[in-house]
């Protein structure tokens, strides 16, 4: 063999081991790749923003005007929601691991803002994926918990399923279970702050039979009151074909402000806007128009609803940046967030 | 004097693709031209060593002949495949390196199976081995290398824009260029010599390389589809592997019905075959 041929083989060789070498130093664990802000926040009623962001994979909780975080989770744990009392003094978080196929439990956090005071209140063996706080009642904490996770199908990933909405009081330290609907999925939850019911959204496949039925049953807002969960009711639009996702409630406006899919960008890409819905005068408008993938309205203090922009929807990681506007849709701006990016 | 001829021969000879076989027959050629040059040599009145000389010098230099002749035999053959080596190489370096440091994913298997499959075609394109059978060492190499850079193809998806669109069109570059070679390599550089039926050959190893490329990509495709949505491989995924098994035993029996001269059955299984695939292609598309 040739010598030149012995030389390019022995560097290539060479630089194959070291690449190798650098593999085993710069390879990263599933659970320290998450970096920066999270779409998990909560705007207080005095107007400070609860909001998560991950360094290598570590999730920091902070809040605004706060340098350091409020907690620090180690890598293989996540917040997966969080709220504010409606008096602004406590904030509570579900924590779950973040291989929900080795453990699915969930543990719950309160901080008492006064003193920063974190204590966990309650550790359940499956998934809570949200929590609210009752607007009524500061010790009576609701969240949506997952009986099952599980995938139905055998090419499908496994998934939270089977939800119900239960509650934990605070101070008597007591478990309640209002719905038993065991719903495919069920996701931002809101307590009302008037009546003794909550509002959802689900799946509208009461009435289905067949496998096709139940894949174009819509999404859609339901109020459930506690006392009676089987006179659930739809509030969102019922004229409406498409799916509505996120919402809040606006109920002196009698209006809905939700998400749903706008438009088909570039790449075949959805776009995900914000719409209001008024339930008096069944009129629907569209709020934004970024062409990205807006999500999580929140009514603020300020009477501004804020909202979460991923600006990389659909690509292998997000970019999240929170917005704010008024509620008619105009005057869209960036909320800088001290601790993103730093 | 023979002798002399000999090495010099051999030397020529060593620059080309040649096999055991045409090499034999390719130093015959050469030799005889070589005596015929040295007896005319001889007859204008030079000195045996003179003309021996002489001869040698008339024809060239050995490695320039030897190219030419490589370059007449198997036209821009050993460019494509140096190439090919080259390009995979640095595809298997910088998709290794984009995925360690954008996503933090060494994939070091991948890396050592695609340096390995690349190094090995340029060694023996740079060094050919006559004792042994280029065309199943070669399209074993190349259909290896179409399997793993076309799974490379699909890992420069997971990385960030715009290196995924980058690196997936120089994965399908390459794996093109792989695929052109498997076609050269069967059809047109190394007939097989047991087949008398040359042109028929021809024609059944085109129609089953096309089949084996579409099942090799469906089957690839699936087993990405699967991977994207399951959280866990399973032992049904061999299943996948049915079709390109198939394909290779109706391969297999359509050659031995040529070389036995068995021309029609051979034909007809061939059209039962791409056939079946059309069908099958139909009912999938519309089906769905």
């Amino acid at each position: 063999m040739k010598k030149s041929l012995v030389f390019l083989l022995g560097s290539i060789a060479f630089l194959t081991a070291l690449f190798v070498v650098l593999g085993f130093v710069f390879d990263k664990d599933e659970n320290q790749k998450q970096n920066g802000l999270t779409e998990v926040y909560s705007v207080s009623s005095d107007g400070k923003i609860a909001y998560v962001v991950y360094e290598k994979g570590q999730a920091n909780l902070y809040m605004t005007l706060q340098e350091q975080p409020l907690i620090q989770l180690p890598v293989e744990k996540e917040i997966v929601d969080l709220t504010f009392s409606e008096d602004g003094k406590r904030l509570a978080f579900a924590v779950t691991n973040k291989d929900r196929e080795q453990d699915a439990e969930t543990d719950i956090h309160v901080v008492q803002l006064d003193s920063l005071e974190d204590e966990q209140i309650l550790s359940v063996d499956s998934l809570i994926t949200e929590v609210a706080f009752d607007p009524k009642n500061p010790e009576l904490l609701f969240y949506l918990q997952a009986a099952t996770f599980t995938n139905y199908s055998p090419v499908a990933s496994k998934h939270p399923h089977d939800f119900d909405v239960h509650s934990y009081h605070l101070k008597e330290q007591t478990h309640t279970q209002y719905t038993d609907m065991k719903k495919y999925s069920m996701a931002s939850l809101q307590v009302s702050s008037k009546d003794k019911s909550v509002f959802v959204q689900m799946d509208d496949d009461e009435n289905v039979e067949s496998a096709d039925e139940v894949f174009s049953s819509s999404q859609r807002i339901f109020e459930i009151p506690l006392d009676d969960p089987d006179g659930k009711s739809i509030i969102s639009s019922p004229v409406q074909e498409e799916d509505i996702y996120d919402f809040t409630l606006l109920p002196e406006r009698q209006e809905i402000i939700y998400q749903a899919v706008a438009g088909t960008g570039k790449n075949g890409i959805f776009e995900y806007e914000l719409f209001v819905f008024n339930w008096k005068t069944y009129q629907t408008e569209q709020l934004t128009a970024l062409k990205e993938h807006a999500s999580k309205p929140v009514l603020g203090p300020d009477a501004k609803i804020y909202f979460m922009v991923d600006r990389n929807f659909a690509g292998r990681s997000p970019d999240y940046h929170l917005y704010r506007m008024n509620m008619d849709g105009r005057n869209v701006e960036k909320v800088p967030l001290e601790s993103v990016g730093k | 004097m023979t002798e002399v001829f000999e090495r010099f021969v051999n030397g020529i000879v060593k620059q080309t693709d040649s096999n055991h076989e045409e090499s034999m027959d390719l130093s015959e050629e050469l030799l005889s031209h070589l005596h015929c040059s040295y007896e005319d040599l001889l007859n204008e009145g030079y000195s045996k060593e003179e003309a021996m000389k002489m001869a040698m010098m008339n024809f060239g230099d050995e490695k320039e002949i030897g190219k030419q002749l490589q370059q007449a035999m198997y036209p821009y053959r050993r460019g494509m495949m140096l190439i090919l080596a080259g390009a995979s190489l640095i595809f298997a370096f910088s998709l290794y390196l984009l995925h360690l440091f954008t996503n933090g994913d060494a994939l070091m298997i991948w890396l050592v199976l695609a340096v390995f499959v690349a190094a090995s075609i340029m060694t023996l394109t740079l060094h050919p081995i006559q004792s042994l059978n280029r065309r199943l060492w070669m399209n074993g190499l190349l259909i290896s290398h179409i399997f793993i850079f076309a799974y490379g193809g699909l890992m420069a998806a997971y990385l960030d824009r715009p290196y995924s669109n980058i690196a997936s069109i120089f994965s399908y570059a390459v794996v093109l260029l792989a695929i052109i070679l498997v076609y050269r390599t069967t059809i047109f550089d190394f007939p097989s010599s047991k087949q008398l039926l040359q042109k028929d050959a021809k024609w059944i190893h085109f129609i089953n390389i096309t089949i084996g490329i579409i099942i090799i990509l469906i089957t690839l495709f699936f087993l990405w589809a699967f991977m994207l949505f399951a959280a866990e491989m399973q032992a049904a995924l061999l299943l996948l592997l049915i079709p390109t098994l198939l394909w290779m035993i109706s391969y297999a029996v359509q050659m031995r019905l040529l070389a036995a001269r068995h021309k029609g059955a051979a034909y007809t299984l061939a059209i039962l075959q791409v056939l079946l695939i059309g069908v099958t292609l139909v009912i999938w598309v519309y089906g769905i």
